[in-house]
């Protein structure tokens, strides 16, 4: 399975850190820096995509069981100025995950048209939606581009027809008394930004 | 769809705003500030501890917008490691919202931080259950959300609860929900196994499901299961050959042989019928992945047998090609599945030198690094040389590799940074593949010698010191193991002895150097000349060494002043005294053992000078007999390592039986008349040792010197039998030599330990002179016999001796582990989800009861559990305080049962007040108060 999808540029800012499996938040951290660390050193254009010395977080002494994190491996991408960074163990297909990450930045691509890093740092929420309907809980749910897109769409419209009935019902006067307080509340907060 | 391929501005819009119309500008907000203040890491703290006490007020807000908001906020900030397991009670007001951005922001939110906290896996679990009701209009949409967000943060006490809702929704009309939820099934199944054993067939069906979204999930979820636990779904195995040979997925096609590749490791049965089809799959697919992973599915899913060379040849061929490729992911990939051939058998890769020289060469050094473990199975006699040469070659700190790029004609330089893990790399695989079987691919030691120089050189810079105890290591050995390149040796240590910079950067390697100097003292002409070196250098070396030096010291000392050459005795008076000097500062040494050793050596020094002092002619007894007495007592021979430890456990002291029976004892005595000597107090070994192994070291106790250029000494025979005759007494003596035969090892170490102390030619190697060694004449007839056993190579080398049994397979305690500063594995991420599902036993019969009151036994079991460990708790915590009393009437203890009692709340209250003041306290506990009554 998938472990996590960090995105980070070539600052080492983070874009996107997704943790599927529990990791204590400051080792996230670390971890992030320390892959960042090794990538960097790394020439993109005649280097392969695979982090061979593992972060010395994920490195097992000799001394506990050593097979714990034998089998994982990091696979990254460069794009410009991100990289898209995937830890992932031996259940997933090197060559797979490539194709999986060339699909995300893709699917990427076709939200925002020409995607760039800046359309990334000030809506991180869309990759978040994006890389949601690619992996659920560490598990790839689909590959197909179009699919991925108007799943997307779709919540966000849903939302969106939601709301817009929520605000007809309002009007109309038939809301419930918490809807009218929460639909009030918001027009509070909307109007303050 | 069409729109999706030229978006309108609108659809454009309505993407980047998931969370709802205005949520993003807030967050767009922190997201410029972030940016804003991001010179320098003070300001950007500063402006994130900011913006974290405003999310705090705004989550604690009763207008669930802003609240969501600051959720939403909290949930990026984590990415710059702010913990916000605090807002967790937000989070789950947020999931209740009736509004689904608001829900979707509380799943993403709840996805990221709630696993911290079982606490509020609890609250939340009816609410998670109550969306994943499929009631409405939006509701794939609300479900969708509910099955994303709790995928990642299912405990077993959720997987309990909602393992039927899930199961309810495989049957749903829409693929999307069905997707979601077998794929959410995957973690639930980790926490409780008899979800899946219940439901077997209703999870299994999945895979025959119209839609092939659905069938990949489930092929994943199956997939990684199995890599758990196989056993379970073997019996899946004709269904899934199906789908492989039926299926054009790609996706789904290496999902499936990942999944064959764990089946295959425990059912042995699936061998024949799958690999004939794997291989006709590598002939008709186009997909570079499939044909990879079809090798990979033989390779790992034990379907390569160690003599079927055709199917080897097969992947390896495909592999060989894949390496020629300009990818470089497929070169690297290939040259680890070729790695892991190599290791079901070495001869199946033996055949490809050529492609492991090439790949040695690679523009990627991550490739390189691969190849090089590829090295053990290629190289042989003939071309370690060239290998080697290879390797050390690239110790630049910066390699240029001329890439062709496009057309033929244009190559460009590129420069490659060596990173020092591949020098370190380097310099133990030259160091394995050298010594490799006993040295077995050596035919040159001098040029061996000559590497291990190099080697010396080059690791001076590098960080792991482990790397001068293994070079010295080598010397060490081939100085023991290779008779007759002693000589040559022994300059190469005094080479390296003499080089300020390897003392200074890699003492480690001085270790095994100086025991070496030391053990064969004899072959140096002028020890005075080394000793005064030494002690003149003051220069303090790591303990460790030092606990070497000093012994080291002594021998030389011994044997130098005892070389036949006449030693002038104001000369030893010097040594002594510069000795002396040398190891009175090591008397105060911290190291233990440094300072029991210098005070041992100096006190006897001591007394040697003081004899000195009186006897004006010839030297004393002190120097000439008891000191050598120290050493030359018997001749060391190569044992394989970790054969000492193995031996202390071989051990029996017999305490009952007599050493000797009466008769023997008589036999003895009588014997002992005939003897003029005082030998022979104890004419049995206190060592137990295994008949089969004291044979089987006669075998090896042979030792061959085909290459000394022997020239007999008929004056030295004398000298060598009066010698050997005082070895044999202190041999018996000693209960720990390990003895052999005694007719025979006399004439053993005879060839061994009696060079002659005549200085013949000197090598001038830095001013210490070499003995020459020559050879007895037993060594000539040895030679005779052994001459038709030996092979092509010139140089003997010593096996090791045969101690004990070495079938038992008792992990050898290797040295690695005490040198490598192996991390310790506190502060290490692991990956390892905790599951039961590896244990668990499937073949339990089902319970009689329908599945889901099946599960709700177990719920209840879970239960009554949770009361006993509350009692058991209970019980635990007022005997603390009985305790308590009887020690002291401190007030605190009083206090902690209180607390106990109320522990959850007070959690809580702690959690959400944590840095604040004490005024919001009340406020946020009124506010779970609230939201626990309309959650639950």
């Amino acid at each position: 399975m998938i472990h996590a999808v960090l995105i980070f540029n070539k600052k080492c800012q983070p874009r996107l850190v997704k943790f599927y499996t529990p990791v204590y938040l400051p080792k996230q951290k670390l971890l992030l820096e320390q892959v960042y660390e090794l990538i960097s050193q790394r020439n993109s254009d005649f280097q392969s995509s695979f982090l061979v010395t593992p972060p010395s977080l994920l490195t097992t002494s000799s001394e506990s069981d050593s097979l714990e994190n034998e089998d994982i491996q990091i696979i990254y991408k460069n794009y410009a100025t991100l990289y898209f960074t995937f830890i992932v163990d031996d259940q997933e297909s090197e060559l797979a995950i490539l194709d999986l990450i060339q699909t995300f930045v893709e699917a990427l691509d076709r939200c925002f048209t020409e995607v760039s890093e800046l359309d990334l740092i000030f809506n991180w929420q869309t990759l978040e939606s994006v890389l949601e309907e690619i992996i659920q809980g560490g598990m790839v749910i689909d590959t197909n581009v179009s699919n991925i897109v108007s799943s997307v769409d779709e919540l966000n419209r849903a939302s969106e027809q939601n709301d817009g009935s929520v605000v007809r019902l309002a009007s109309s006067g038939f809301s419930s008394a918490l809807q009218a307080f929460t639909s009030g509340g918001f027009a509070h907060w909307a109007s303050g930004q | 769809m069409s729109s999706l391929y030229a978006p309108t501005n609108e659809d454009v819009k309505q993407r980047l705003r998931p969370f709802g119309i205005f949520f993003e500008k807030s967050l767009k907000d922190l997201i410029k500030g972030i940016r804003a203040n991001n010179e320098t890491p003070e300001k950007l703290n500063h402006f994130l501890a900011q913006a974290l006490s405003e999310c705090r007020e705004e989550a604690n807000s009763p207008d669930f917008n802003m609240k969501t908001n600051a959720v939403l906020k909290l949930t990026y900030l984590e990415m710059y490691g702010f913990d916000m397991s605090w807002a967790n009670f937000h989070i789950l007001e947020v999931m209740s919202s009736s509004k689904l951005q608001q829900k979707r922001v509380g799943y993403l939110a709840a996805s990221q931080s709630f696993y911290k906290d079982p606490d509020i896996l609890m609250l939340a679990t009816n609410l998670m259950k109550k969306d994943l009701k499929y009631t409405g209009t939006d509701d794939v949409v609300k479900v969708g959300i509910a099955l994303s967000g709790l995928s990642t943060i299912i405990t077993p006490s959720l997987a309990t609860d909602i393992c039927d809702d899930l199961f309810t929704m495989l049957n749903s009309s829409r693929p999307y929900i069905r997707k979601k939820a077998i794929t959410a099934l995957f973690k639930v199944f980790l926490q409780f196994p008899e979800a899946l054993r219940d439901n077997f067939d209703k999870f299994a069906a999945r895979l025959e499901d119209d839609d092939t979204s659905v069938v990949s999930a489930a092929v994943s979820v199956i997939c990684e299961l199995s890599k758990k636990n196989p056993q379970p779904f073997i019996q899946l195995s004709p269904l899934l050959y199906e789908i492989l040979v039926t299926i054009a997925n790609n996706w789904i096609i290496i999902r499936l042989l990942k999944l064959f590749t764990n089946l295959s490791k425990v059912e042995s049965k699936l061998r024949p019928r799958l690999l004939p089809k794997i291989l006709e799959l590598m002939d008709s697919t186009t997909a570079t992945s499939v044909l990879y992973e079809s090798i990979n599915c033989i390779v790992k899913g034990n379907m390569l047998e160690e003599d079927d060379y055709d199917v080897a040849m097969q992947c390896l061929d495909r592999l060989n090609t894949f390496c020629d490729s300009s990818d470089p992911n497929l070169r690297y990939i290939s040259c680890v599945l070729f790695y892991k051939i190599g290791k079901i058998n070495t001869a199946f890769i033996s055949q490809f030198d050529k492609l492991v020289m090439r790949l040695l060469n690679d523009v990627d050094v991550s490739i390189r690094s691969k190849a090089i473990e590829l090295i053990e199975g290629i190289v042989d006699e003939d071309n370690l040389q060239k290998i080697v040469l290879v390797l050390l070659k690239q110790f630049v700190d910066q390699d240029v590799v001329l890439l062709q790029i496009g057309g033929f004609e244009t190559t460009r330089e590129i420069p490659i940074f060596i990173p020092e893990q591949y020098k370190i790399k380097m310099v133990n695989t030259v160091i394995h593949i050298c010594s490799m079987d006993n040295f077995a691919n050596i035919t040159d030691f001098e040029w061996y010698n000559a590497v291990l120089w190099d080697l010396a050189i080059l690791s001076q810079d590098l960080s792991d010191k482990f790397l001068g105890y293994r070079i010295g290591e080598q010397l060490r050995n081939i100085m023991i193991k290779v008779p007759s390149m002693r000589e040559i040796t022994i300059t190469t240590i005094i080479k390296v002895l003499y080089n300020e910079d390897i003392n200074n950067h890699l003492p480690s390697i001085l270790k095994d150097c100086f025991w070496s100097l030391g053990e064969f003292s004899s072959f140096i002409g002028n020890g005075d000349d080394l000793i005064n070196l030494v002690s003149k250098r003051r220069k303090y070396y790591p303990a460790d060494v030092e606990v070497i030096l000093i012994p080291s010291l002594l021998k030389i000392f011994s044997n130098w002043c005892n070389s036949s050459v006449g030693v002038d005795a104001e000369k030893i008076k010097f040594v002594l005294l510069n000795l002396l000097s040398y190891l009175e500062p090591l008397c105060y040494s911290k190291a233990f053992e440094v300072q029991e050793r210098a005070v041992q050596c100096m006190e006897f020094l001591k007394l040697a000078s003081e004899a000195m002092e009186q006897d004006a002619e010839g030297l004393p007894l002190l120097l000439t007999d008891i000191m050598p007495s120290f050493f030359n007592s018997y001749e060391l021979k190569p044992i394989s390592q970790g054969t000492q430890q193995k031996l202390q456990s071989c051990i029996l002291v017999d305490c009952e039986t007599p050493f000797l029976s009466e008769k023997e004892l008589q036999a003895v005595l009588t014997q002992e008349e005939h003897d003029d000597d005082d030998e022979g107090l104890f004419s049995e070994d206190l060592l137990l040792i295994d008949d089969s192994s004291s044979t089987s070291s006669q075998n090896h106790d042979v030792n061959v010197h085909d290459n000394l250029k022997a020239a007999n000494d008929e004056t030295n025979l004398l000298d060598n039998e009066e010698l050997e005759l005082r070895k044999r007494a202190e041999r018996e003596s000693n209960p720990f030599y390990l003895s052999q035969n005694n007719d025979h090892t006399s004439k053993a170490s005879n060839q061994l330990l009696d060079f002659s102390r005549k200085a013949g030619e000197e090598s001038e190697a830095h001013l210490i002179r070499l003995n020459k060694s020559d050879n007895g004449d037993e060594e000539n007839t040895e030679r005779k016999r052994k001459s038709k056993k030996k092979s092509r190579r010139r140089v003997h080398v010593l096996s090791d001796e045969v101690v004990v049994d070495n079938n038992s397979q008792s992990p050898t305690p290797s040295t690695q582990s005490l040198f490598t500063n192996a991390p310790s594995a506190k502060g290490k991420i692991s990956l390892k989800i905790p599951t039961k599902l590896e244990t668990f036993d499937f073949s339990k019969p089902m319970s009689s009861s329908p599945h889901d009151t099946g599960s709700s036994d177990i719920r209840h079991q879970s239960i009554s559990g949770e009361q006993e460990e509350l009692e058991r708790l209970r019980k635990k915590f007022e005997a603390q305080q009985l305790e308590a009393h009887g020690t002291s009437d401190n007030g605190e203890n009083n206090e902690e049962t209180i607390v106990i009692k109320k522990k959850k709340s007070s959690k809580r209250k702690n959690k959400q007040t944590s840095g604040k003041k004490s005024k919001r306290k009340d406020n946020a506990d009124e506010n779970s108060k609230h939201l626990g009554e309309t959650v639950i």
